[in-house]
């Protein structure tokens, strides 16, 4: 499960992010450490490729230290990073797939889920890698990142009940599943 | 609010405290959720289901190693201009003056190799009296400089000359050795010596920068010469130390020696405390603490030396910002007592800082402090966040009351 030591508190992040925007490196290197596996593990959910998401992450981080003078104040750091990583990994893939293939791109979610070590090869699994990308991407961040509903709304660029809208379209389908597998 | 009985599945998996217990299970949620189950089987099957869809979704981590952290850090760096260039240009100078210096006084060198004294005895350096609490620079010929700026900065410029942000002094230093009393050569040492209300900085010739806290003084060389650049410190330092392969930095206290060679790096050896340490930022150094064998420290460790128990212990991962915050004139404290918090503010202000019952001392804060404001500012607070009442008289600060809770925020 989640590393707890990468937990922090959220005061801190006012003052370390406030010392980023002065220039302080010290700062910077420490956002840096506490934060690039998180990141990374999000990521490459997204792309299942090392490379393109640490260059993603590596573009992140140099535009927000290019840019530390016109950061805005902010109280969580590891959201702002996440929404920044996500519109850069989108921006990338679709710049990628557009040299093959013309159509709208949806990105797609993948994670890899965990084999229930309880009840085998847990059926539900299978079924939760069918769901569209964006459901998929919801849970994750709900059940293994412990994003507040109100930071997933942030993360996804999309309003509450949008997000509501797609979890509950999860949880049905699921529930139906688990409800077979008696 | 819906009482769980009424909760569907879903309401289940939207709740946080539900979630955490499905994936992080201790003794007491165990006992609340099983009894639950107990008072209404009829919420057995959502749970179920719930907790299975919970559980689910747990996936595989993607980590980098430590390895690929680092190298990406490096790209980062590089890229955002954050690299620091200095330390290159510096390098490249020091090298053309030791090669002139080679050239022009290559002969005196040899002839007076034997007698050129290589040991400093730190102990033997008399330290001079604090007078009206300013900042005193003692030169190699004992006279003395005077500092009254709460913030000094000193650069030790190439040309020999030194110069001061409080006053312009053209004090010619340029001879690494000075001939003593006896007529042997010494090793021309400055000391500079900061009482508790003032801090100062000092920026050696070979680009080296040192940051000195209140209560502190140090002893150095006025020109790093010979197959090393040896420094002693007492009370905390800051440092910045320029790389150079040829010439390890070493940080020399009454009770641990640091090398480095080149590096950031906190350390703190007050005497009037009883513990040492270490906090390094970058780079990699060597200490050698008390009369235990040398240890290596890497970036982000932390390093205490107790001079009572003889004891090294190296802590791993620390939050740097919390331990150099003075370099930067504030104090970041992460459950910190409100004693550690008093020797620091009294250490920064040059006050006395009496309680009057002990148990406050144990207090803990959170948060933040900016010590350039007043002291009356900064007591505020602190009293606001740790639940008591201070009055500040002359140079003493008196602080009454209980506290009631365990914790809180500034």
């Amino acid at each position: 499960m989640k590393n707890k030591a990468q937990e922090n508190i959220h005061s801190s992040d006012i003052v370390i992010w406030n010392e980023l925007r002065q220039g302080n490196e010290i700062a910077f290197r420490d956002i840096y450490k506490r934060h690039v596996n998180l990141l990374y593990n999000y990521g490459f959910k997204f792309t299942s490729d090392k490379q393109i998401t640490e260059d993603c992450i590596q573009e992140v981080f140099v535009d927000i230290f290019r840019n530390r003078k016109n950061l805005s104040p902010t109280d969580n750091i590891k959201l702002y990073l996440f929404k920044a990583l996500r519109r850069r990994i989108f921006k990338e893939i679709k710049k990628r797939k557009i040299t093959l293939i013309q159509d709208d791109i949806e990105v797609s979610f993948e994670p890899a889920y965990m084999e229930n070590e309880f009840d085998g090869v847990n059926k539900l699994l299978k079924y939760l890698q069918h769901l569209p990308p964006r459901q998929k991407e919801v849970i994750f961040l709900r059940f293994y990142e412990e994003m507040e509903y109100k930071e997933i709304c942030q993360v996804m660029d999309m309003n509450y009940q949008s997000v509501r809208n797609l979890m509950h379209r999860a949880m049905q389908s699921l529930r139906e599943k688990a409800e077979r597998e008696k | 609010m819906k009482k769980f009985q009424d909760y569907t599945f879903e309401d289940f998996v939207n709740d946080r405290s539900f979630v955490k217990w499905v994936l992080n299970p201790s003794p007491a949620t165990n006992h609340f959720w099983y009894g639950f189950i107990e008072r209404y089987p009829e919420k057995k099957d959502d749970i179920r289901i719930a907790s299975k869809i919970i559980t689910s979704s747990a996936s595989e981590n993607n980590y980098l190693s430590d390895k690929e952290v680092d190298e990406l850090w490096v790209r980062i760096r590089k890229t955002s201009g954050s690299h620091r260039h200095n330390y290159r240009i510096i390098a490249y100078t020091s090298i053309a003056a030791t090669f002139l210096l080679l050239l022009g006084f290559g002969l005196w060198y040899f002839e007076f190799r034997d007698k050129v004294p290589r040991f400093v005895d730190y102990k033997q350096i008399q330290i001079p009296e604090i007078i009206d609490n300013q900042v005193q620079l003692v030169l190699s010929d004992d006279s003395k400089i005077y500092l009254d700026d709460n913030e000094s900065t000193l650069m030790y410029r190439n040309d020999g000359k030194l110069q001061t942000n409080v006053q312009e002094i053209s004090v010619k230093e340029p001879e690494a050795y000075v001939k003593g009393k006896d007529k042997d050569l010494k090793i021309a040492m400055n000391q500079i010596i900061v009482p508790n209300g003032k801090r100062s900085s000092i920026v050696f010739s070979d680009g080296t920068k040192l940051w000195l806290n209140s209560g502190s003084r140090a002893i150095y060389p006025v020109n790093f010469a010979g197959n090393r650049r040896e420094i002693f410190l007492e009370g905390e330092a800051f440092l910045e130390v320029a790389s150079d392969k040829t010439m390890p930095f070493i940080v020399k206290t009454d009770i641990m020696e640091v090398q480095v060679l080149g590096t950031s790096f906190n350390i703190k050896v007050y005497p009037d405390e009883q513990e040492a340490s270490v906090v390094l930022v970058e780079g990699v150094v060597n200490v050698k603490a008390g009369r235990g064998k040398e240890k290596q420290m890497l970036p982000d460790q932390l390093l205490s030396f107790s001079s009572v128990t003889g004891m090294t212990e190296i802590k791993e991962n620390v939050n740097i910002l919390e331990h150099i915050g003075w370099k930067y004139g504030w104090l970041l404290c992460n459950s910190e007592s409100l004693g550690s918090v008093f020797t620091k503010l009294s250490r920064y202000y040059n006050v006395n800082i009496e309680v009057d019952n002990p148990d406050i001392r144990s207090f803990k804060i959170n948060g933040k402090l900016d010590l350039k404001e007043e002291l009356n500012e900064v007591m505020r607070a602190v009293s606001i966040a740790g639940s008591f009442a201070y009055t500040i008289e002359n140079d003493k600060v008196l602080i009454s009351g209980k506290s009631k809770r365990k914790q809180n925020n500034i």
